[in-house]
C-alpha cells in the first residue's frame, strides 16, 4: 500500500494549528485537488476532488469520517471513494511557539486498475503531502 | 517432487529479471540460456580483439529504475553514462541539429531552423513528460485492458490523447507540432525505429511515445550507454539472479516443453535432459514458443493460428563497426566534437524515410536507409583499443525477407550502401571502418530467436500493446496451457531493454506459486 509521510514546522502554537487541522472544512481545503467540501456531519464530509494524471485529469467524490481525535496531539481520517481508500493521520508536537506537525497518508486502491494506481500513488505521495505541508503552513502563517 | 520451483527460457534481460525476481520471494529458479553467453538481444561481444560491440541492442534509459534498485544492478556492475548531446542529426544540406539534456540549448537549436517551432518545443517535452506520467504506471502492472485505462478518464483532454497517441501517424503528429522538415526528421526517427511502418503509417505516433518513456538518473525522455556495453546489465542481471539463488546456465537450448495431464512440467534440453519444474516461463516470443516448443496439441488449433497471425516483421539490420578514427561530418568539422557523443541520426526528412520503407514493403533493402549510430568509445574508452573506437548503427529498413535471395548473400551489397550513406555525411567513413559485421534479421532469428528478426518479439503498435499484446485474452502472462508463462518483450509493456514483463511475469506467477503451497 502506497505510503508517504511529511514532518513539518509550523510557526504557530499547537491549539491554534489543532483547531485548523481538526476543522474538516479547513484540512480539506489543505489536501491537494480538493474542489469543494460539504460537511455532513461532525464527523463526516464529502471532498470533490480532481486529480491530475499526465495530461488527464479524473474527478472523485471522497467520502471522509473522523476516525479519532486527541486534542492537541493526534487526529486520524478515514476517506473512501470508488476503488480507493485513504487514511490520514496528522500528529502533533509543540516546540516552543511552534509546532511540529507529520502527516502521513496512505492509500489502498481497489479494483481492475487497483495495481495502476497504486503505481501512481507511490510517484505521488511525496508531492502530495509536500504540497499538503506548503498549504498548511501558508493557511496558519499569513 | 520437481526439482524447480521454475525454469526460465531464454537467458535475456527479462528472463533475468523474472528470475531475479522469483530467486529473491525465494522461488528455485533455473535459467536455460541457448547461446554461451547471457544477455539475449542485450549483449557484448569482441568480435575483433579489444572492440566490445553492442551486437543488437546499443542504448539504455527504457530500463526501469525499480528493478535497478531491486535487483542491486548496479552493486553488480551496471553503470549507466548518460550523454550529451541526446541526438545530432546531420542533414545533407550541410546544417545540422543538436538535441541537448538543456531545453534552452536545445531550444537555439531549433531556432536555427524556425522560431514557430523552437516556441513550440518546451509544449512538446512537457506533453511527452505528462504523458509518461500517465504511461508509467502502467508499465509496471498487468495491463488492463485499454478501454478500462480510458475509461477512468473523460472530456476533450482524453479523446484528444487518444486520438494523438493511437490513431495518427508520426508525420500527422508531427505536421502539427511543427513546421520545418528538418526539426520533424529530427523527432520522426524514434517513431519507426524497429518497426516495420513508415512515419506516415497510421499508430507510429505511439511507436514514439514509446521511445520516450526512458529514464535515466533521474531524467525523463533519455538514453544513455551501459559502461562497458550493454552486456554490462545483462551480466549484472545474471549476477544479481545468482546472488538471490537462481541457477543461470548458458550453452543449454530448450527443444520442447514437457506437458504431462494438461500442465507444463519442465522442459526437455537440446541435449536430451529433462528439467522438471512446477512452473515453465518462456522469455522467448509468442510464436517461438507455441510454435516450436509447445507440443501441438496441448493447446487449441484456434489460439495457434492467433499466434501465427502476431505481426512479427523486421525492420532494422545491424552495422556494427571498428573504427581506427571517427567519422568527419562535413557539416560539423569539429573532430571530436560533442556530436560524437550520442545518438546520430541519418535522416534527411520525414519522406526520406517513407521512401526507405517503401522499398523493403517490397522486399528489398532501402537503397537509401536511415540509420542510427552511436560511437560509445568517445565517452567510454573501454570498449575499444586507445585511440580506436566503435560504431554501431541500427538500420532501415531491412525487411525479415529479401526478394532478391538469402540475407547471408545480400551482407555485403548492403555494407556498400550503409557505407555510401555515412559517406554523405562523413566523406571519411571508408578509410576509418577497419573491421565490420552485419546482423541481418535472419541473423536476429537464428542467433536470439527473435521471429523474422522483429526486435521488439512482436510489432508495438496500437493492435498489440497492453492488454492486447501477446493476444487479447491473454496478456496476463498465464497462457491457455496451465503452468506455462510467457515473461518476454511479446508481453506487456513490450520491446527494448525495459525489463518490466519480466518484472510483471515474476508477480504473476508468485502469485500462483503461492496459491498452490
Amino acid at each position: 500500500m502506497p505510503e508517504g509521510t511529511v514532518a513539518f514546522e509550523v510557526n504557530a502554537p499547537v491549539d491554534r494549528v489543532w483547531s485548523f487541522l481538526s476543522d474538516m472544512r479547513k484540512v480539506g481545503s489543505c489536501v491537494p485537488g480538493v474542489q469543494s467540501i460539504e460537511v455532513l456531519d461532525d464527523r463526516r464530509a464529502r471532498w470533490n476532488l480532481k486529480v491530475k494524471i499526465g495530461p488527464l485529469s479524473q474527478e472523485f467524490v471522497v467520502m471522509t469520517e473522523t476516525l479519532e481525535q486527541v486534542p492537541l496531539r493526534r487526529g486520524q481520517f478515514r476517506g473512501e471513494a470508488d476503488n480507493m481508500e485513504i487514511l490520514g493521520t496528522i500528529e502533533l508536537s509543540p516546540i516552543e511557539n511552534a509546532t511540529k506537525v507529520t502527516y502521513t497518508m496512505s492509500v489502498h486502491s481497489k479494483g481492475p486498475l487497483a495495481r495502476i494506481m497504486d503505481n501512481f500513488m507511490k510517484s505521488k505521495l511525496k508531492s502530495q503531502t509536500e504540497e499538503f505541508a506548503a498549504n498548511v503552513k501558508k493557511a496558519l502563517e499569513t | 517432487m520437481a526439482a524447480f520451483d521454475a525454469v526460465i527460457i531464454g537467458g535475456g534481460h527479462n528472463g533475468l529479471v523474472t528470475a531475479g525476481y522469483l530467486a529473491k520471494a525465494g522461488a528455485r529458479v533455473i535459467v536455460l540460456e541457448k547461446r554461451g553467453i547471457v544477455g539475449g538481444a542485450c549483449v557484448t561481444e569482441e568480435p575483433w580483439p579489444g572492440f566490445r560491440i553492442n551486437t543488437f541492442a546499443y542504448v539504455c534509459g527504457l530500463l526501469r529504475p525499480q528493478i535497478v534498485e531491486d535487483l542491486q544492478l548496479r552493486t553488480f556492475g551496471y553503470e549507466p553514462i548518460l550523454y550529451d548531446p541526446q541526438y545530432f542529426i546531420p542533414f545533407p544540406d550541410g546544417r545540422s541539429l543538436l538535441l541537448w539534456l538543456d531545453e534552452d540549448k536545445t531550444i537555439d537549436e531549433i531556432a536555427k531552423f524556425s522560431k514557430v517551432d523552437a516556441k513550440a518545443y518546451p509544449r512538446y517535452a512537457a506533453f511527452w513528460n505528462e504523458v509518461l506520467e500517465l504511461v508509467e504506471p502502467t508499465l509496471m502492472a498487468p495491463p488492463v485492458p485499454i478501454a478500462d485505462l480510458f475509461g477512468m478518464f473523460a472530456g476533450a483532454d482524453a479523446e484528444r490523447l487518444l486520438r494523438e497517441l493511437f490513431l495518427m501517424s508520426a508525420k500527422d503528429f508531427l505536421d502539427e507540432w511543427f513546421e520545418s522538415d528538418h526539426v520533424k526528421a529530427a523527432f520522426a526517427t524514434q517513431a519507426v525505429i524497429g518497426t516495420f511502418l513508415g512515419p506516415h503509417s497510421p499508430g507510429t505516433a505511439y511507436v514514439l511515445g514509446h521511445h520516450s518513456i526512458g529514464i535515466l538518473e533521474g531524467r525523463r525522455e533519455v538514453w544513455g550507454y551501459a559502461r562497458g556495453g550493454m552486456g554490462r546489465i545483462t551480466e549484472a542481471m545474471a549476477k544479481a539472479a545468482e546472488h538471490f539463488g537462481a541457477v543461470v546456465r548458458t550453452d543449454v537450448g530448450v527443444r520442447r516443453i514437457l506437458v504431462e495431464d494438461g500442465r507444463a512440467v519442465g522442459v526437455e534440453t537440446d541435449g536430451g535432459e529433462r528439467i522438471d519444474a512446477k512452473v515453465v516461463a518462456s522469455s522467448i516470443d509468442a510464436k517461438q514458443t507455441f510454435l516450436r516448443l509447445v507440443p501441438p496439441d496441448a493447446v487449441e488449433a484456434e489460439f495457434l493460428d492467433r499466434v501465427r497471425r502476431i505481426r512479427t516483421r523486421g525492420a532494422a539490420l545491424k552495422f556494427n563497426a571498428a573504427l581506427d578514427g571517427l567519422p568527419q561530418f562535413t557539416c560539423r568539422p569539429e573532430t571530436p566534437g560533442p556530436h560524437h557523443r550520442g545518438t546520430v541520426d541519418m535522416i534527411p526528412s520525414i519522406d526520406y524515410a517513407e521512401r526507405a520503407y517503401d522499398e523493403a514493403k517490397y522486399g528489398a533493402f532501402s537503397r537509401h536507409p536511415l540509420i542510427e549510430s552511436q560511437y560509445q568509445s568517445v565517452l567510454d574508452p573501454s570498449v575499444a583499443p586507445h585511440g580506436k573506437h566503435t560504431m554501431s548503427c541500427f538500420v532501415q529498413y531491412a525487411p525479415t525477407e529479401l526478394k532478391s535471395g538469402p540475407w547471408d548473400d545480400f551482407k555485403p551489397r548492403a555494407a556498400e550502401i550503409i557505407l555510401d550513406t555515412i559517406e554523405e555525411y562523413a566523406p571519411n567513413i571508408r578509410k576509418i571502418v577497419t573491421d565490420w559485421q552485419i546482423l541481418s534479421p535472419t541473423d536476429f532469428e537464428r542467433m536470439i530467436g527473435m521471429t523474422g528478426g522483429n526486435i521488439f518479439q512482436g510489432d508495438i503498435t496500437p493492435d498489440q500493446i497492453f492488454s492486447f499484446r501477446p493476444l487479447p485474452g491473454w496478456a496476463n502472462y498465464r497462457m491457455p496451457l496451465r503452468g506455462l508463462y510467457l515473461c518476454g518483450s511479446a508481453t506487456h509493456p513490450g520491446g527494448g531493454v525495459l525489463g518490466a514483463p519480466g518484472y510483471n511475469a515474476a508477480h504473476v506467477i508468485l502469485e500462483d506459486l503461492r496459491a498452490h503451497t
